[in-house]
């Protein structure tokens, strides 16, 4: 028998935990307390309905917090296990991960909780997500964007001024806005750098998940609807792992989450309170000075937002989105013409490179990238496989639902269909995955494109024709899908091999990140002082910033690609005028590149000879090809590194 | 009204702890002030519209970013260096104007408040105590992770007529080494058997004749055959 008034309730529209303010605009200039001028929205209790009443206040997700704080101890007992090579490693990483998302989602997904415990509960869940990070390697940064964007960090903390060099990643000092923040809190507190990182971007993702919940509310007019979307969230490819490392986009994405926020509210409240213009002016100034992508892309979206506010009759509020869109174009065009010039150059090289590949699969020149295997050769194991296929293709079947849905019950309104749009692009990103560049293009692509995917699965999943016929409402469904989702995203968007800490693997980013290569960067700031002109392979060029503070000479900052000196089993002519031009004093060389393939396809550069096709290591011959030779010194050995001088010979 | 005053009273709690100059409280004495900041700002930009605390929150965490980062740009655009004392300077005037605004808007109606079970605070307090656990157990972890052990050798150019030859140990045990120098071929210095502790450098000196082309310093470990494991060598930069 059907509790009383359930008939009813059946087919009304959702009914939110909480009442969604409906803000008027202020009378002449005063502002009102609408917590006065709106009623809170008539709602049976749970007992009329027949349902148990809803939980104390935090009981319930102050319970979730319980499992998660469980959980992240299994997480941090699979690395240490790891460590050791344990084979029980990565399934209690997996446990962990499980016990992490799973009773939050189910949290969310089901109709009891109050909108305040949905927010609690989403910031608990990209918290947990951000600690698996963070935990990896507690003591250290040892990402590659990471390392770069400390040595950005270093400079403003050790010189006190913004814009120094940084020949690994040009961008990265023009666009401080993460490093300002971090070096505030190290001169302030005298917090270590790592730690101050640790803080920063842990706070981002705190406002990240606020954000999105906030925006995801303002556009479905449910809570419920926003805490399963910004859990949908964590299923980008790129959330856990690249998304939480200490760079530039990791604070820009959520303040551009917050921008579109408060351009949402801003829009629907108009002038009323003119202080949350200033709030989203500021923001708008923030993204344009923290990360050049995310800014590039939030302009996108907000012409496009606004150009459907236009188009759209019976959305007038929503044409206030105009504003900050020209207010955000005017600031990237400012900030690229008067500091960040060389910035289009730097972003359009990745994007070049990516339509060229794609250009060649296409033209059947170039072999599709075959899918979960490394560039040395190595398969992804058979779980991570279908867990990955499986969550594409749950992203896949779901958009269209979510559609759909959104469509029959909603009005046409711009922000909903600006949020639809990425939504429906999605399969396009997945063809740039068969190209080794353009699957890097597709993986960095696909985080701005989730803000719309998790939005319309969502819809589809809390609001779609399942939550008729499967039992509690499609509970059990939308949790499913979600935990799945984001597991999946796990496996596509961060390789088997750097998801766990383990012994030293040749150019694998994060694995090859040893106390080896960091003391010879030490030694070489110590013993040779900063700002050396040095070339290295890609790892050891890295540590030789962050740590060494050294000059690196590459081609991006130096035109000149040396690869081939490397390489090249004869110390002759060529070589000689390849470093003569990058006025190269220091040569490091690293004996395990010869030991075993490239991990992510390069011991260098992408475009070096071979890259993403080797099939045999770098011969042990053409790296100890400068031993001995005359007037080259070699002032450096550790067993593995050698470092030479090379002033003789290129007189650098 | 009374937010507003506790928050001054913490921003100046946290400027005495940063006074005290200890590293241990410096530390969480920047987090409270910079906290404090947010939390000003947030209630002067949304003082009555947005009365939801996590909506307030998100408002006050972004405007902490947007402060320090448009400040920090603001420092450096007047010259001024990105110090401690700048920095201080700014949040203090950002909290002295952003109280100064709080402090006269005509406080409204108290947000309804909900209390609390304590059953919720002692959930919230075991799940930070897992958290702090899972964390000293990544840190274990990562301390005690088996190490590749290796040794460096340096030869350093010439100073004075002479040469210092360097080796670190960082094999994981004291170690002892055996250390040969040669000039032009010939033995010119040796140590059959330096131990060296785990962590720790040692140099030794080597005097050149008037007149080489090249010296070379081998190292092996005295417990191997003597097959050096590690070699430098550097060349006379004034020969002709």
């Amino acid at each position: 028998m059907s509790p009383p008034g359930a008939s009813v309730l059946k087919d009304a529209p959702p009914v939110m935990d909480e009442p969604i303010r409906s803000v008027t605009p202020a009378a002449s200039g005063i502002v009102p307390d609408f917590r006065a001028s709106v009623p809170p929205l008539a709602r049976p209790s749970g007992s009329e309905l027949g349902r148990p009443a809803t939980p104390a206040l935090g009981l319930g997700v102050a319970s979730v917090a319980v499992i998660t704080g469980a959980a992240l101890c299994l997480v941090a007992a699979a690395y240490s296990l790891a460590r050791w090579g344990s084979p029980f490693a990565m399934p209690l990483y997996w446990l962990g991960i499980a016990e992490i998302v799973a009773p939050i989602v189910v949290y969310l997904a089901s109709s009891s909780p109050r909108r305040r415990d949905r927010l609690m509960a989403v910031a608990l869940l990209y918290l947990a997500l951000f600690a698996v990070k963070a935990l990896q390697n507690p003591l250290e940064l040892t990402y590659f964007d990471e390392l770069l964007h400390w040595r950005t960090a270093l400079d403003i903390i050790e010189s006190g001024r913004l814009f120094e060099e940084n020949s690994l990643l040009p961008a990265s000092p023009l666009f401080p806005g993460l490093e300002i923040v971090t070096s505030a809190l190290v001169n302030l507190g005298e917090i270590p750098l790592h730690l101050a990182g640790l803080i920063v971007v842990g706070a981002a993702r705190v406002l990240f998940a606020l954000s999105l919940f906030l925006l995801f509310e303002l556009a479905s007019r449910s809570a419920r609807v926003a805490g399963v979307a910004v859990a949908l969230y964590a299923g980008n490819p790129n959330f856990v792992y690249f998304g939480s490392q200490f760079a530039y986009e990791s604070l820009a994405l959520p303040l551009a989450a917050f921008a579109l926020y408060l351009t949402a509210r801003t829009a629907q409240e108009r002038f009323a309170n003119p202080r949350l213009w200033i709030a989203l002016i500021g923001t708008l100034a923030c993204v344009t000075v923290t990360h050049h992508v995310t800014s590039y892309v939030l302009l996108l979206f907000l012409i496009f937002w606004s150009t459907l506010a236009l188009v759209i009759p019976g959305a007038p509020r929503q044409r206030l989105v105009l504003v900050p869109t020209v207010l955000l174009a005017g600031f990237v065009v400012f900030w690229a013409a008067m500091v960040a010039t060389t910035t289009p150059e730097y972003v359009a090289a990745p994007v070049t490179r990516g339509v060229q590949d794609l250009a060649r699969l296409v033209g059947g020149e170039a072999p599709p990238r075959e899918l979960f295997r490394s560039a040395s050769g190595e398969s992804a194991p058979l779980f991570d496989q279908a867990l990955g296929y499986l969550s594409v293709l749950l992203v896949v079947l779901g958009i269209p639902v979510g559609a759909w849905t959104l469509w029959r019950r909603e009005s046409p309104d711009a922000l909903r269909l600006a949020l639809t749009a990425p939504a429906l692009a999605y399969p396009v990103t997945l063809v740039l995955r068969f190209v080794s560049v353009g699957s890097e293009l597709a993986s960095r692509t696909v985080a701005f494109l989730y803000v719309g995917i998790a939005f319309v699965l969502a819809v589809g999943l809390v609001w779609g024709p399942w939550r008729r016929w499967a039992r509690g409402g499609g509970k059990a469904v939308t949790a499913g899908w979600v935990v799945a989702i984001i597991a999946g995203g796990i496996v596509v968007g961060w390789p088997n091999w750097g998801r766990l800490p383990g012994p030293y693997l040749v150019s694998a980013d994060t694995r090859s990140i040893e106390a080896e290569g960091r003391a010879a960067a030490e030694w070489t700031r110590e013993t040779l002082g900063p700002h050396n002109r040095l070339a290295a392979d890609r790892i050891n060029r890295l540590l030789q910033t962050a740590y060494g503070d050294q000059r690196i000479v590459h081609g991006l900052a130096d035109g000149v690609e040396l690869a081939p000196v490397f390489q090249s089993e004869e110390f002759g002519a060529r070589e000689i005028e390849l470093l003569r031009r990058g006025r190269v004093r220091y040569l490091l060389v690293d004996r395990r590149l010869s030991t075993a393939l490239p991990v992510l396809g390069m011991y260098f550069d992408p475009t070096e000879p071979g890259a993403f096709g080797y099939v045999q290591p770098i011969s042990r011959t053409a790296l100890d090809k400068l031993d001995g030779l005359f007037g080259i010194d070699k002032i450096y050995d550790s067993g593995n590194i050698a470092i030479y001088d090379l002033q003789l010979v290129t007189g650098g | 009204m009374v937010r507003v005053w506790l928050t001054l009273a913490l921003m100046a709690t946290s400027l005495l702890l940063l006074a005290q100059g200890m590293p241990v409280v410096s530390g969480p004495a920047a987090l409270l002030m910079v906290a404090a900041m947010g939390a000003l700002l947030g209630s002067v930009i949304v003082p009555l519209r947005l009365p939801e605390r996590w909506e307030r929150a998100a408002v006050s965490l972004a405007l902490v970013f947007v402060a320090l980062v448009l400040g920090g740009l603001a420092l450096s655009t007047a010259g001024l260096l990105l110090n401690g004392r700048n920095w201080l300077g700014l949040i203090v005037l950002i909290v002295a104007v952003c109280g100064v605004i709080a402090l006269r808007e005509r406080a409204g109606p108290a947000a309804r408040q909900r209390s609390i079970p304590g059953g919720v605070w002692l959930l919230a307090g075991l799940a930070a105590t897992q958290a702090a656990v899972a964390a000293g157990l990544s840190v274990a972890g990562a301390l005690t992770a088996p190490q590749t052990p290796f040794t460096q050798l340096t030869l350093s150019q010439p100073v004075g007529g002479a040469v210092i030859v360097g080796l670190t140990n960082h094999e994981g045990s004291d170690e002892t080494y055996a250390v040969v120098v040669r000039v032009d071929g010939a033995e010119t210095a040796s140590w059959p058997a330096v131990t060296v502790p785990r962590g720790e450098r040692w140099t030794g000196r080597v005097t050149l004749p008037s007149t080489w082309q090249n010296v070379t310093a081998q190292v092996s470990r005295s417990r191997e055959a003597a097959v050096p494991s590690l070699q430098t060598t550097i060349w006379n930069r004034n020969l002709e």
